[in-house]
C-alpha cells in the first residue's frame, strides 16, 4: 500500500491479531447478544488493530525517508572490523553480504551483515524500503549504538539498506 | 577449561566454580525442597526457592562480566524474584517450579557459554593479553628510543582513529611525523603516520581507494604484526594491501603509545577491544 511517496507495509503480526481478534468478535456475535448490541464500538475497534500499526509504519517510514539524504552526506566507509565501542554515535556506511535476516515478521528486521573483515548485527525499526533477502549484497547506512541501549557490544542502527549486488552466496565461501 | 574463563575482576576464584554454582544452587534448593516435602517437616518451602534467586544472580554475573551480553541471562534475577517471592498454596507446584527453573538457568548458562563467548580476558596491570600482548612485547626495543611526545601523538592518532574522528587523525599523524626525531626504527613509525594521514583523508572524504597508496616497505616488515601481503589483486579486484597497511599502521601506533607513553595506557584501554579486533583480523 502506498501513501504519498512513501510504501507502508503491514506487518504479518498485526494482520495476525487482527484475524484472531476477528474470529473471536465472529464466534462471540453468533453467541451473545450482549456482543452483537455492541458491535457499532466493536467493529471500528477492530479495525484499529490494522489502522494503528499503518498509521506508525508510515510515520516511521517517512521519518527515516527524510533522514536517509542526512546519512548519505555524513557516513563514512568503513570496514566492519573498525567499527568498535569508540565509534557509538556516529555514522558510517558498510558494504557486506546479508548472512542471516531475523524479526521480519514483527517489521523491525534484523540483519546480520559481513564483509571481508568481520560481522556486525544491523537492527532496523522499520521494514526497508526493498525484500532484502540473504545473501544480497547490501550497502548499510545507519549510526553505531550499543546492543543494548546503554550496554552491550556495537551494533548499526539502520537508517537505509541498499541491495547493491546480486546474490553473493555466503560471505564466508567467498 | 580455557584460562579465558575465570572470571574478571577475582582471579582467585576459578570459573569452573561459577560455573558449577548455577546447577549446584538451583537444583540444590530443589533437592531440599523434595526432601523437606517428603520428609514431612512443615517449613515454608520459600526457603529452598532461595537457592534458584543465587543460581539466577551468579548467571546474571556470568553474563555480566562476557564482552558480548545476553539480555536473557542478565533479567534471570527478576524473574526469579517474581517467581519466588510469592508462595505458591500447593507445596508440589513450588517443587515443579523450582526444578523446571532450575532445568531453565542449566540451558541457559549452555547457552552463555556457547553463544556469548568467554568472559573478558583479565590481566595484570599494565600488561595486555593475546596476540596483541605478544606483539606490544616483541616491538618493545625498537619503542625504546622513540621520543615521548611523539609516542603521546600516537596514542592520540590511534584513539581519534578508533573513534572515527577521521578529520582530526590527518592533523595529529601529520604532527606525529615532526615530532620524530629520525633515529633508529622513527622510518617506520614515520610511516604508520603518513598511512594514517592518507586513510583517514580517504574516509574523511568518501574518496574511492586509490590504485597507488603508502605502504610499508620489506624493511619494516619485522616491526610488523602481520605479514605485507601480494601486492597484485586477486579475481575480484580487491586489494588486501590498501586493508593490511591500515591495519598494520594502527597496531604499531598502539605499540609505540603503549611502550613509550606509560601515561597513555589508561586511554588506550578503552580501545583495546579495537586494537584487539584489529590484530586477530
Amino acid at each position: 500500500m502506498k501513501i504519498g511517496n512513501v510504501e507502508v507495509k503491514v506487518s504479518i503480526l498485526s494482520i495476525g491479531v487482527f484475524v484472531i481478534f476477528t474470529i473471536f468478535l465472529l464466534v462471540a456475535s453468533v453467541f451473545s447478544s450482549d456482543v452483537r448490541s455492541q458491535l457499532i464500538w466493536l467493529i471500528p475497534g477492530l479495525f484499529l488493530l490494522l489502522v494503528i500499526p499503518v498509521v506508525l509504519n508510515y510515520m516511521s517510514r517517512s521519518e527515516y525517508a527524510d533522514i536517509t539524504p542526512v546519512y548519505e552526506a555524513a557516513a563514512k566507509a568503513v570496514r566492519i572490523k573498525l567499527i568498535n565501542e569508540n565509534m557509538i554515535g556516529k555514522p558510517v556506511r558498510i558494504e557486506g553480504v546479508v548472512e542471516k535476516v531475523r524479526f521480519r515478521f514483527l517489521n523491525r528486521p534484523q540483519f546480520i551483515v559481513a564483509d571481508r573483515s568481520g560481522e556486525i548485527a544491523v537492527k532496523m525499526f522499520t521494514n526497508p524500503d526493498e525484500d532484502i533477502h540473504e545473501h544480497d549484497v547490501v550497502e548499510v547506512l545507519g549510526m553505531v549504538i550499543h546492543r543494548y541501549v546503554a550496554v552491550g557490544d556495537p551494533v548499526i542502527n539502520c537508517v537505509s539498506i541498499k541491495r547493491i549486488g546480486k546474490n553473493a552466496g555466503p560471505a564466508k565461501e567467498r | 577449561m580455557s584460562q579465558t574463563d575465570i572470571p574478571a575482576g577475582n582471579p582467585a576464584v576459578p570459573g569452573i566454580y561459577y560455573d558449577l554454582a548455577v546447577p549446584v544452587f538451583s537444583f540444590g534448593g530443589a533437592a531440599l525442597a523434595i526432601l523437606t516435602w517428603t520428609s514431612g517437616i512443615s517449613i515454608d518451602l520459600r526457603f529452598t526457592a532461595a537457592g534458584c534467586v543465587i543460581a539466577s544472580f551468579v548467571l546474571a554475573y556470568l553474563a555480566w562480566i562476557r564482552p558480548k551480553k545476553d539480555i536473557v541471562a542478565l533479567t534471570t534475577p527478576i524473574y526469579a524474584i517474581i517467581f519466588f517471592a510469592v508462595p505458591l498454596d500447593d507445596a508440589v507446584a513450588t517443587i515443579v517450579l523450582e526444578l523446571l527453573y532450575a532445568v531453565s538457568l542449566s540451558i541457559l548458562l549452555v547457552r552463555l557459554k556457547y553463544r556469548f563467548g568467554a568472559p573478558a580476558a583479565t590481566h595484570e596491570k599494565g600488561t595486555l593479553s593475546g596476540p596483541l600482548g605478544e606483539y606490544v612485547e616483541k616491538t618493545q626495543p625498537a619503542c625504546a628510543g622513540l621520543p615521548p611526545a611523539a609516542a603521546h601523538r600516537a596514542a592520540v592518532v590511534f584513539l581519534r582513529y578508533a573513534a572515527g574522528e577521521y578529520g582530526d587523525v590527518q592533523l595529529e599523524a601529520r604532527g606525529g611525523i615532526l615530532l620524530l626525531d629520525g633515529s633508529g626504527n622513527a622510518p617506520a613509525f614515520k610511516t604508520a603516520f603518513e598511512i594514517l594521514a592518507e586513510q583517514a583523508a580517504i574516509t574523511e572524504k568518501s574518496l574511492p581507494r586509490p590504485a597507488w597508496y603508502r605502504q610499508f616497505t620489506s624493511a619494516d616488515e619485522a616491526l610488523l604484526a602481520r605479514p605485507l601481503p601480494p601486492e597484485k589483486k586477486n579475481d575480484e579486484g580487491y586489494d588486501a594491501g590498501f586493508d593490511a597497511a591500515l591495519d598494520n599502521a594502527l597496531l604499531l601506533l598502539f605499540a609505540a603509545a603503549w611502550n613509550a607513553s606509560e601515561a597513555d595506557r589508561g586511554h588506550l584501554r578503552t580501545a583495546e577491544t579495537f586494537a584487539t579486533r584489529v590484530i586477530e583480523g
